[in-house]
């Protein structure tokens, strides 16, 4: 027992020790803070608004109208423009991610010169002025040595159209956009054999009003053409009949009533036994095709062989259910589509004719200018600028006499081809703007060859691509967020005029196209054609001639024009641009050409033993090769692996989540990649996301990640009747990785 | 006032542009992620389904990270959406302990972040950055205690089911099959 | 057996690599704070059960490593936070509900009952050693008279020390490998033999050895009961919950989790101890030493395999 505490102390101690439990007791709620409700609190504002410029994007071709957030010379968001009818305020995720090619540190940001051998990558950075005064010397030399058509232009992208307008007063027709011949071109010539028209860029097609719409091989969603997913959406939701035709189950397979898990190749012949059907059976749209159409009775003996047996044969799908969704695609008529496509250069021998089965069986259905169907779309009257008339040029040099009599436009492997082998006469200089063609040309050896030929290539970019590399000089393009462009029109439901303007300023020494255009038109001797200063006054002539408000067209980012009626049903009057005035399902012109009249199918070879067919698409966070090295974009799913049916896979050892090489016909071999196993796609093919593999260094993001397609396109088959060279007639092998 | 999110899973294709609309809205740090997708396919070749789904925090009525974040930096906002104070997060991470979705994340400043439901925009009368972007128009926030709003109209029509119902914790972002 | 189900995420590399929220920090702390737990609920045991002066010297010194252990293991958690500017955040507030909350309050109040029982303890071996302070003797004397109470104090904060970092691992709720009742009891039962086990390497006193012995026996049979029932437990809630048990029983942890922690951190140990109170073997310091690796180990297992299954990950 110690000694009592003196009362003082334990006074003390009482004190301070009551003191200490009231203070406590007074900071906290008596039953500690459980009340976790706060009447109010501290909210996040992460403070993204910006200055607002409204503009339109470029990451595809689809133009939607966009509207970005700027602070202090960044972009920090970007948003759909809710005025413009594109984009309805909404975005696709490469649009929502454009400011990760804005600011992308793999820029190209000075006028390149090669220094090394072709190809070596070795380039000193020059001046502006250096760069075009030794362009236009070089073009000089070569049209007074082999003419002004010896120049060929591979563009893609609406930035491309100053160099057009300069390159056509320089007096060549050599103009290869790739996506002719290498994807929508059989499509746009078989509509054009069959309507006189063409389905459109982007499609016309009336899909939020459709009562059936058939896919055949189009993947939209993981496709993400923004305004027609919008439109996807809304007949999804609506429960409209959906009917996919995919050897894989793609995200679109994944919404339909019926998926038609075809064999790889033979799409042709389901639709001519759709068409056996619907004709055979009387339920064509018998009004609509009298009165627009020609050549019905023909078609209909045509198609009397293609019976649902025969094609449930050929495409490995049942007779039974061919018939039922040929019935439903007719009863939902005239508010039915069959999905023309885009990408439909596929198999060669028979691609137009896929294409003109697609527009003769959407011709019985009476889709074409009806409401849910094909709208004939809206255009807005745009006064041109004036300018000198261009001067005569040669034929382009991409066909020989004969060859593909029906291509619209110059096939860019024949511009290639013309390059290497000087007939029908020689190609010396290539002007490449926005076209990785090591990537978008299969065949990459003949590409390379062709370089090698020449006297002179100049590269057009925003970033280190492919192409770039082999350049003798490479010029840096301001990208579609820093730039003006030339006026965009609209064809749509309702025609208009939008504005592409500048949201932030471009890096480096780069410049938009009309300054380089118009600076390379000065030291070429053809500034006469760009009688301008800068392009705010060419842009506010065209508008004031047109009758539009710059200031507005500024601020809103689009003009609409008036709405007319698109469709039947609006009190469209229809007419049909073929030289018939009738929607041709008998082809005069083909068959006087030697080709078959109507749709025939050729069956592609199957897949030797132990290869799959390979096949290639799109994911929804890419656009092809362009937006790999977009870091914003890289957080997405990559998608890079190779989509390999579950049991084929397990039968040769390999599995989910393995690495594998593919290996084609001709021994080339990809970059390792993983393997999806998955149920999702046929035993016989295999799908991989197009424009990945890349191997060009400058791109310091993309470099090495996935494998490339297009390096295992070696293999091709050219559609006889437009030149479109069909790809996915390569096979592969699997070959597993440590 | 209880704001929830519905989101039609047949409308979406999973194009992730809500992922990256909420990265750029929130300047969500590289490598991570306020919002997801996932896909689940089902089913053996040629019989098959696919769910697609945009996720995030659940704002779960019954969060489990309000009842264990030892600071009280995770906490309820009068809408019933669940908020994070940064200036009283240590990092400790017993919330992203306790979330059966995964929602949450250690931003590099080092304190947890995840899905606001853009309230800073819902209080403008904005429509949250995933939202708005969406293309096939799969999302959408209201309040559902307000019997006129679209999502207490779906909400009623039924047939919403939940991720992860067993976690048992009351999410309030509901998905249309 | 479930449908197959393909699943693919925007986040598929995040949860392949990037799932673990906790790291070694944590599985550091709670064996030093289950050790330290271990330690105050042994020593106020004995002061309860046989009084103050059987307590030996080297359980004197356990009661003085007793903070300077705890305070490593409370420098760990510091390391683990990821804004240690806001660490007195902790301690503006009292949240009850939450087990981490609770916890932090706890430790900081158990020094005090840790020092306090140490100035209680009869000072003969080492008063000499200490420099002569009025205020330490008085409160050497205060501290004297209260042994039993404090002995009470440190046996209730002891219990509270080892069983809340179970309860909050369980209040978790979205881990299924630590969603169980069982895990509170199981940090403590395993705490309290880490505890014993530390005592017994530094204890001379044959007699003493002999009775923490049976003592770590007892518990051993315990941790290894409460073990069956936490494995048993979660395998008979559903899939979830058997995949997560998985791990540990056939999945990459289950040669650490059976070969070293049950194996050799609680049944060898166990064993010999029993040989050695049967007088078939001598009592070494080779038995405390494999139950407190054991108890370490199993703290690991159970952090890092219960991040390997979560509710979103299936």
């Amino acid at each position: 027992m110690g000694s009592p505490v003196p009362l003082s102390r334990r006074r003390w101690l009482a004190l301070s020790a009551g003191t200490l439990a009231a203070a406590t007791a007074a900071r906290f709620h008596p039953l500690g803070d459980t009340d976790a409700h706060a009447a109010s609190g501290p909210l996040q504002d992460p403070g993204t608004d910006g200055r607002l410029v409204r503009s339109v994007c470029e990451v595809c071709f689809w133009k939607c109208g966009i509207q970005a957030h700027v602070q202090e010379g960044r972009i920090t968001k970007i948003q759909g423009n809710p005025l413009h009818p594109l984009s309805n305020g909404k975005l696709c995720p490469r649009g929502t991610g454009g400011a990760g090619l804005a600011h992308d540190p793999d820029r190209l940001v000075r006028p390149l010169m090669r220094v090394g051998e072709r190809g070596s990558d070795q380039f000193k950075p020059v001046s502006w002025d250096e760069a075009l005064g030794h362009i236009a010397s070089k073009l000089d030399d070569l049209k007074k040595k082999y003419g002004s058509e010896s120049l060929a232009i591979f563009n893609h992208g609406a930035g491309a159209s100053w160099f057009v307008h300069l390159f056509k007063a320089f007096g060549t027709k050599n103009f290869g956009a790739p996506s002719y011949a290498q994807c929508r071109g059989p499509r746009d010539t078989a509509f054009d054999l069959t309507y006189g028209a063409e389905p459109g860029s982007p499609e016309v097609l009336d899909i939020a009003n459709t009562r059936c719409l058939v896919l055949l091989g189009s993947h939209l969603g993981e496709n993400m053409h923004n305004t027609q997913v919008q439109d996807f959406a809304r007949m999804v939701a609506r429960h409209a009949d959906l009917i996919v035709v995919d050897p894989r189950f793609s995200t679109a397979a994944s919404k339909a009533r019926t998926w038609l898990p075809i064999r790889p190749g033979t799409d042709t012949a389901l639709l001519l036994a759709w068409m056996h059907v619907i004709v055979h059976e009387g339920r064509y749209n018998r009004d609509y095709v009298e009165k627009y159409t020609s050549g019905i009775d023909k078609l209909k003996e045509h198609l009397t062989k293609f019976t649902p047996e025969w094609a449930a044969a050929e495409t490995g799908l049942d007779a039974a259910v061919i018939r039922d969704t040929a019935r439903r695609l007719a009863g939902a008529a005239p508010a039915a589509i069959v999905h023309p496509g885009r990408h439909t250069t596929w198999y060669g021998a028979d691609d137009t004719h896929r294409e003109r089965a697609i527009a003769i069986l959407n011709a019985l259905l009476g889709s074409w200018g009806s409401r849910g169907g094909f709208f004939i779309p809206a255009s807005p009257k745009l006064a041109p600028y004036p300018t000198p008339a261009y001067p005569e040029a040669r034929a382009a040099a991409d066909r020989l006499p004969g060859e593909a009599p029906f291509a619209l436009e110059p096939l860019s492997q024949g511009i290639r081809r013309a390059t290497i082998d000087g007939k029908p006469y020689p190609i010396k200089a290539w002007f490449v703007y926005g076209s990785n063609l090591i990537q978008a040309l299969p065949q990459r050896e003949e590409t390379i060859k062709a370089i090698q030929a020449l006297d002179l290539l100049v590269v057009v970019d925003v970033l280190p691509v492919e192409i770039a590399g082999w350049a003798d000089v490479v010029l840096p393009e301001a990208s579609y967020l820093e730039r003006y462009d030339d006026l965009l029109k609209l064809s749509w439901h309702r025609g208009g005029v939008a504005l592409r303007q500048p949201v932030v300023a471009p890096p480096g020494e780069a410049k938009p196209g009309w300054w380089i255009a118009r600076q390379l038109a000065h030291k070429m001797n053809l500034g006469q054609y760009f009688p301008w200063t800068d392009i705010e006054e060419y842009l506010k002539d065209r508008c004031a001639r047109s009758n539009l408000d710059f200031e507005q067209l500024k601020r809103d980012g689009i003009i609409l024009s008036p709405p007319k009626p698109t469709t039947l049903e609006d009190g469209l009057t229809l007419t049909i641009a073929t030289e018939s005035g009738k929607i041709e399902l008998y082809s005069e012109k083909l068959e006087k050409a030697g080709f078959s009249p109507m749709p025939e199918f050729r069956r592609p070879p199957a897949p030797p033993p132990g290869y799959f067919r390979l096949l290639y698409g799109r994911t929804p966070a890419q656009t092809f090769g362009r937006t790999s090295n977009n870091r914003q974009l890289g957080e997405l799913s990559h998608g890079d692996r190779v989509w390999v049916n579950a049991k084929a896979a397990s039968d040769l050892g390999i599995h989910d989540g393995d690495r594998v090489v593919l290996v084609n016909q001709d021994g080339i071999q990809s970059a390792p990649l993983r393997v999806k196993a998955t149920e999702r796609i046929r035993s016989d093919c295999v799908f991989m996301p197009h424009g990945w593999g890349h191997t060009a260094k400058g791109l310091h993001y993309a470099v090495g990640k996935g494998a490339d397609d297009s390096a295992l396109i070696h293999r091709i088959e050219v559609d006889p009747v437009m030149g479109g060279t069909g790809m996915r007639v390569n096979f592969v092998t699997l070959r597993k990785e440590a | 006032m209880r704001r929830v999110m519905v989101i039609d899973t047949s409308r979406c294709v999973g194009c992730e542009a809500c992922v990256i609309a909420c990265k750029n809205e929130n300047r969500v740090p590289e490598g991570k992620y306020r919002d997801w997708v996932t896909q689940e396919a089902r089913g053996e070749f040629p019989n098959l389904s696919l769910e697609i789904r945009s996720e995030r925090c659940n704002h779960c009525s019954d969060a489990h990270c309000i009842t264990n974040c030892p600071t009280g930096s995770s906490w309820y906002n009068d809408d019933g959406t669940v908020q994070i104070d940064r200036s009283k997060c240590t990092g400790c991470k017993a919330c992203i302990a306790s979330c059966p979705y995964g929602a949450r994340y250690v931003h590099p400043d080092g304190f947890v972040d995840k899905c606001s439901l853009c309230v800073h925009r819902l209080d403008r009368g904005q429509p949250t950055a995933c939202e708005e972007v969406c293309p096939t128009g799969a999302i959408v926030t209201g309040d559902a205690d307000d019997p006129g709003s679209e999502v207490a109209r779906l909400i009623r029509r039924g047939s919403l089911h939940v991720v992860h119902p067993e976690a048992a914790t009351r999410p309030n972002v509901y998905y249309i099959r | 057996m479930q449908p197959h189900v393909e699943l693919d995420s925007t986040r598929a590399p995040l949860l392949e690599t990037g799932h673990l929220f906790w790291g070694w920090e944590i599985p550091v702390y709670l064996f030093l704070g289950g050790l330290v737990a271990g330690l105050m609920i042994t020593v106020s045991a004995v002061i309860l059960r046989y009084g103050k002066e059987r307590v030996t010297s080297a359980m004197r010194l356990g009661l003085l490593a007793a903070p300077v252990l705890l305070s490593l293991g409370m420098g760990a958690l510091f390391l683990d936070l990821t804004l240690k500017l806001h660490v007195f955040r902790f301690y503006l507030t009292f949240r009850p509900a939450a087990p981490m909350s609770l916890g932090s309050w706890v430790l900081i109040l158990v020094y005090p009952v840790q020092a306090l029982l140490v100035l209680a303890l009869p000072w003969h071996a080492f008063a000499s050693r200490l420099p002569a302070h009025a205020l330490l003797d008085r409160v050497r004397s205060l501290a004297e008279r209260l042994v039993r109470p404090l002995a009470w104090a440190g046996l209730l904060g002891g219990i509270a020390l080892g069983v809340y970092t179970g309860v909050l691992l369980s209040t978790t709720v979205a881990n299924p490998l630590w969603s169980s009742s069982s895990l509170g009891f199981l940090f403590l039962v395993s705490g309290s033999s880490t505890g014993v086990a530390a005592l017994m390497m530094a204890e001379r006193d044959h007699d003493t050895q002999a009775m923490l012995a049976r003592a770590d026996v007892a518990l051993i049979v315990a941790e290894l009961a409460v073990i069956a029932a936490w494995i048993i437990g979660l395998a008979t809630q559903g899939p979830l919950y058997r995949e997560a048990v998985s791990v540990v029983l056939s999945g990459s942890y289950a040669p650490m989790f059976l070969g070293i922690v049950v194996f050799g951190g609680l049944l060898v140990p166990m064993v010999l101890e029993a040989m050695a109170l049967r007088g078939k073997a001598m009592h070494s310091r080779l038995v405390p030493a494999l139950v407190l690796a054991g108890g370490l180990l199993l703290r690991f297992v159970i952090v890092y395999a219960g991040q390997e299954v979560r509710f979103f990950s299936v």
